[in-house]
């Protein structure tokens, strides 16, 4: 960091002072497609033909987000909670995201441009609102929040933790309220559905790996604050400067684009779970998970029992599988159901570490066949020497202490005592 | 210590000390008994059971005082010694509003993290003892996520440092409109610890927080609270600019306390060589412990609390005869909390005897119980002098303080002055609120919480002219750096990015080094240390005592900031050499005097630590050197230049002498200005950095560098401009009275010691001022 005298900076501009008048906003002239609503304050309308656009959605099925810090004024609730809500009218909820002059947040971060889109039809229609300066911040801020309150929820991309904290910042400096609308975090269910299969949930990776899109123009995202912040602060602006403008505009439109595909392709996963984990590649264990919690058992159950018994049609990982047959043992040991128990442990995968050590379990404590026991101990040995854990051992560091070589090797002891107890009881 | 007996060792001590040494002054301070007064009237029964059933049943004359000026609106001041029962004076209005107005809401703000929590548990002892009910919540770095909303929603009385306010807090006010629209008391407590560098920061801090406050509707009243210094009043001004109602007058009753001033003997007349004043504080310390006198005994650097402890104890550790069983212990930064706890608990409870410290132990932690202080050079200020005495005697009954002068210039200059110590008006505390490299840093944060509007003033006071000019200028220089945007009556933050993450409220900025004991394939934390400290102490083969124990170090890596010690049994201590150089990148102002310019302007200092000495314990012969490979350390900063003019009296004078004799007497004067100047302006010695070269390369001529340690500086280059012929004058005065016949470490040192180059020091000086005076 160079230092500057500051002291004689201050003195020079204090000589010239006189010059300086409080310089009046910069106008612009409005490009094409946009019209000024306020000072400094543009909107767009775009409307994108939608292959797919349903009448009505379920967006109780999905996990609603608190919109604000205080939970206690939050409209939003559980799944479970609202799960007696009727399907909503598809315009009645709108996808939402915010483009920023920073990615950290923090009171000095604002929000210069938005976009909001709902089905209108077989339409998507987006209305874009854009910040030209500082000055029109309140009036922008009023558009988007009236665009947000009209609608019955909200969908966003990590708008839980960045746009909708940001957009309360910028109403409470501003004075004004925070809509209160249900949210809903589409990535918080990407992250459940697809974490295994991407490096990072972000929307871009999501757009490429799941929605099998690529977008032929684009500015990466860190750059955008930099776009803006240098084009308010331009007097004159240069061509290359509207050229980067545009591909934020552009940006933020592919952005909720996405989202909304996103959004569609999450709701028909749980308004359908068993087509959507064949079709889309979603984690079967993770999205049993979340209809468990929505008291959706049997659905749950029968997603896994797919992967279990029709192991054929999926082109899962070796991970997901073990995953998915862990996760169905537990709920059969949960609802006591033996049956269920004993036949998913002997489906789990003979050549992974842990289906070997939950057959010598299985067979231990619960069928009583020593020798069998001993004999998947003894296999599971042979795999951790040769290879280390194996696959599906993303787990807790507990259920990891259980598949260390010690641990094992105990109980290949434990096992032999046992069978040579059984074998002659007078050596006790 | 029962008083007779008390009064027998404080005068077998008086005997004993004038016997092995020189007292330079004494003076005995009566007892004093406590004001007591009913509590106020008003006062909710459930405070009223809460203080009693604390033992509280009356209160000190100055906490009614603060009481009742808290509970009128009035913001002030508390300025009361330690043990006084300060924290009552502003927990019993606060306390008291907050039962009153379910919704308000009270900031207590601490210099330090550690205090903030000692703080907290004394006020759930207040809570929990009357059920009050108030939620409390600390808020600094350590709190975890799920604590952090409950507090920001509803926490009562919100604890926190500047550092959390200024990074985690103001940064996100939107967080927490709840808390500063029902924002009613800031408490600031130990305001005496903000001063220089920090309290220059910290002023701009309260700043923004008046500021977000306000948006919010709310104007909090303050609450101060001090160590004894002379300008409370008009240090608690500064921060907020307005009127600040003072309680000075100490209700809590105390005892006597004896205070000796002692010179250490002249080991060598000739070359005015006096003992060390740590040999001189160690053996004061050991006679006191011998008497069953429970003593701490400060000392300034860490390695000296380290070495003075072990041989402390090894001077303790005969197991035949009465000192067995006394143990003293070393207590100082660095230390792991429950190392430290561990120590106050042992003093608390009477099986440590002795403590040897660091400033670490001046900020108000309560140990409680120790008889004595025995205080080795003087503490950088009167406020600390008189906190560090202060630790002694907190009960009723005659207490000791032992000062124990260095041969540092300016301590023989206090040991000459006893009135400094005594008399009313002690030390001016100073910050420089309107510093404009900190003004604007804070500036830039303030923008980024919320805009500006022309015409505002980055004060508390919004009808400040001079703020409201600074502030305008300032947004004027950030608009054309692109940092805001003025538009339409207002100036936006426009940059990315936060602006306090660059800005640090503390000179220390850079991240600690972690020291790792590794012997025999252990793997121990035992300590920390900040990065330029740790290349100067814990260098490759370095030897680093900790608690006692004496380690080397096995390797220290800078960038994983990681140090791997062992323990080792060599005979030997290592001091390292620093090498500093100077850079000279403008000059701003420049002065003529004749035969020499003032010149005021930004340097590049970089230190480098190339060598270090092996130093034997006990007797600190010189046993050899090693080298280090370290890579230097860079600033920038401001300074103050003294170049000398060709053919000017000063300039014929060194260039007459042979250049490396020239180079020391240079050096040797340019110091004793920079040791004196503490006297003049306030700061520590080592808040200035000195250098000087008979053939400076940018001057072409011999040049003085007199600049600010801290990087960009804090004005000390500025204030030193101004008070530079009185620094000199007092200098001279110094080098004239010093006794010595050739130079001493009280005035020219050591290194360039003889009668003639001490006249040629001494005629440099002369010719310097008297070409100030032109
Ligand atoms: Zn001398």
């Amino acid at each position: 960091m160079p230092l500057v005298n500051l002291k004689d900076r201050l003195a020079l501009i204090k000589s010239d002072r006189d010059k300086k008048a409080s310089p009046a906003p910069r106008k612009r002239i409005v490009p094409e497609g946009w019209t000024e609503i306020a000072p400094l304050v543009w909107m767009r309308e775009i409307d994108r033909p939608f292959v797919r656009a349903p009448a009505f959605f379920s967006p109780h099925l999905m996990r609603a987000m608190p919109f604000r810090e205080d939970r206690r004024q939050n409209r939003g609730g559980t799944g479970s909670q609202c799960a007696d809500i009727p399907p909503v009218p598809a315009e009645r909820i709108v996808f939402f995201d915010l483009e920023t002059t920073g990615l950290s947040g923090g009171s000095g971060t604002i929000a210069f441009l938005s976009t909001v889109a709902r089905f209108e039809g077989s339409d998507l229609v987006l209305r874009q609102t854009f910040l030209g300066d500082y000055p029109g911040e309140r009036d922008f801020l009023v558009l988007v929040t009236s665009q947000l309150e009209d609608a019955d929820w909200v969908a966003s991309y990590n708008g839980a933790a960045f746009d909708l904290p940001l957009l309360q910042t910028r109403c409470v400096l501003n004075r004004l309220a925070m809509p209160l609308v249900r949210h809903i975090d589409v990535l918080h269910d990407c992250r459940r559905f697809w974490r295994g299969l991407a490096a990072s949930c972000s929307l871009s990776s999501m757009e490429n790996l799941i929605l099998k899109k690529e977008r032929d123009e684009d500015i990466p995202g860190a750059l955008v604050p930099g776009v803006w912040l240098d084009y308010v602060k331009s007097d004159v602006l240069r061509e290359e400067q509207s050229a980067l403008m545009t591909l934020v505009w552009r940006h933020n439109v592919q952005d909720v684009v996405s989202l909304a595909e996103l959004f569609l392709l999450v709701e028909s996963a749980y308004r359908s779970p068993e087509s959507a984990v064949l079709r889309y590649s979603i984690d079967p264990a993770g999205l049993a998970r979340r209809l468990l919690r929505m008291d959706r058992e049997e659905e749950a159950k029968g997603i896994l029992l797919m992967v279990r018994d029709k192991a054929e049609m999926f082109e899962l990982t070796g991970d997901a599988r073990t995953r998915a047959l862990r996760h169905l043992a537990s709920i059969a040991w949960k609802a006591r159901d033996r049956e269920l128990y004993v036949k998913t442990i002997l489906a789990m995968d003979d050549a992974s570490l842990f289906g070997c050590l939950a057959k010598a379990k299985l067979y231990e404590h619960f069928l009583k066949e020593e020798l069998s026991a001993l004999s998947w101990a003894r296999k599971a040995r042979d795999i951790a020497v040769a290879g280390g854990a194996g696959e599906g051992t993303r787990a807790s560091a507990s259920s990891l202490s259980a598949l260390s070589l010690e641990a094992i090797d105990h109980r290949i002891a434990r096992l032999e005592r046992k069978i040579a107890k059984k074998d002659n009881p007078a050596a006790l | 210590m029962n008083p007779e007996t008390a009064n027998a060792i404080c005068d077998e001590l008086a005997s004993w000390l004038a016997a092995q040494s020189e007292i330079a002054w004494s003076t005995k301070l009566p007892a004093r008994v406590p004001d007591l007064v009913p509590l106020p009237e008003n006062l909710p029964p459930v405070l009223v059971q809460a203080l009693g059933s604390r033992g509280i049943k009356a209160l000190y004359s100055h906490q009614k005082k603060a009481y009742e000026l808290a509970r009128a609106g009035r913001d002030l001041v508390v300025v009361t010694p330690t043990a006084s029962g300060k924290t009552l004076c502003y927990n019993l209005p606060v306390l008291q509003t907050l039962l009153e107005e379910p919704e308000s809401r009270a900031l207590y703000l601490f210099p330090t993290k550690a205090l903030s929590q000692d703080q907290q548990s004394a006020l759930n002892e207040v809570m929990l003892a009357g059920s009050i009910g108030l939620t409390i919540n600390t808020y600094d770095g350590d709190t975890p996520a799920d604590i952090r909303t409950k507090a920001r929603t509803s926490g009562r009385i919100i604890i926190s440092n500047p550092d959390m306010l200024h990074a985690g807090i103001l940064p996100n006010h939107t967080k927490w409109v709840k808390f500063f629209s029902n924002l009613r008391y800031i408490v600031v407590d130990e305001l005496h610890a903000y001063r220089g560098v920090f309290g220059s920061h910290v002023a701009s801090v309260l700043r923004r927080l008046i500021r977000i406050a306000k948006f919010y509707g709310s104007s909090p009243i303050f609450i101060f609270s001090s160590a004894t210094i002379a300008n409370p009043r008009e240090l608690a001004e500064r921060y907020i600019e307005r009127e600040v109602a003072l309680v000075e007058e100490n209700g809590a009753g105390s005892g006597e306390k004896v205070v000796f001033c002692v010179n250490p003997p002249l080991v060598d007349a000739v070359q005015g060589i006096r003992r060390s004043s740590s040999l001189e504080a160690e053996s004061v310390m050991l006679w006191l412990l011998r008497k069953g006198v429970r003593t701490i005994l400060f000392s300034r650097s860490r390695l000296q609390v380290e070495l003075l402890a072990s041989y402390l104890n090894q001077k303790l550790e005969n197991p035949y005869n009465r000192d067995f069983g006394l143990v003293v212990k070393p207590y100082r930064s660095g230390l792991l909390p429950s190392e430290r706890r561990a120590i106050e608990k042992g003093l608390r409870e009477g099986n440590i005897h002795g403590v040897v410290s660091t400033n670490a132990l001046e900020l108000g932690i309560d140990i409680g119980g120790l008889d004595a202080a025995v205080i080795t050079g003087y503490p950088g200020s009167i406020a600390s002098f008189w906190q560090q005495a202060g630790r002694a005697g907190r009960t009723a009954g005659l207490s000791l303080a032992v000062y124990v002068a260095s041969s540092a210039p300016l301590d023989q200059y206090f040991a000459a002055h006893p009135e400094y110590f005594l008399s009313r008006s002690a030390e001016q505390a100073h910050i420089d609120a309107y510093n404009p490299y900190i003004f604007t840093d804070h500036l830039k944060c303030a923008a980024f919480e919320l805009p500006f509007a022309e015409g505002e003033a980055f004060s508390p006071d919004p009808s400040n002219v001079r703020a409201a000019q600074l502030t305008q200028e300032a947004l004027e220089y950030l608009e054309e750096e692109g940092i805001v945007r003025h538009a339409a009556g207002r100036y936006f933050w426009s940059a990315e990015g936060y602006p306090g993450e660059k800005t640090s409220l503390r000179t220390a900025t850079t991240e600690n080094v972690v020291i790792v004991d590794v012997t025999q394939g252990r793997h121990d934390v035992i300590g920390e240390m900040d990065r330029p400290s740790a290349k100067e102490l814990l260098f490759d083969k370095a030897v680093y005592i900790h608690l006692g124990t004496q380690y080397q170090v096995k390797s220290l890596d800078l960038e994983k900031r990681l140090c791997l010690v062992e323990r080792s049994d060599v005979d030997y201590w290592t001091d390292s050499i620093v090498k500093r150089d100077i850079e000279v990148l403008s000059q701003d102002s420049t002065e003529p005097h004749g035969q020499l310019d003032l010149i005021l302007g930004d340097i590049l200092v970089r230190g480098q630590v190339e060598k270090y000495k092996k130093l034997r314990f006990n007797t600190n012969e010189n046993v050899g050197y090693g080298e280090i490979w370290l890579p230097p350390e860079e600033m920038q900063t401001r300074s103050l230049m003294v170049a000398l003019k060709p053919e000017g009296g000063a300039w014929r004078l060194l260039r007459e002498i042979p250049p490396e004799r020239a180079d020391g007497i240079l050096r040797s004067a340019a110091d004793l200005v920079r040791q004196l100047a503490p006297a003049r302006i306030l700061c520590d010695i080592h808040d200035i950095g000195v250098a000087s070269r008979v053939r400076d390369q940018f001057f072409k001529s011999p040049a003085m560098y007199f600049y600010d340690v801290y990087p960009g500086g804090t004005g000390i280059a500025e204030a030193l401009h101004a008070n530079l012929k009185e620094a000199m004058a007092s200098a001279i005065e110094r080098l004239a009275g010093c006794p010595c016949a050739g130079g001493c470490p009280s005035c020219i040192g050591v290194e360039i010691a003889s009668a003639e180059n001490k006249a040629l020091a001494l005629q440099l000086l002369r010719l310097l001022h008297g070409a100030l005076e032109s």
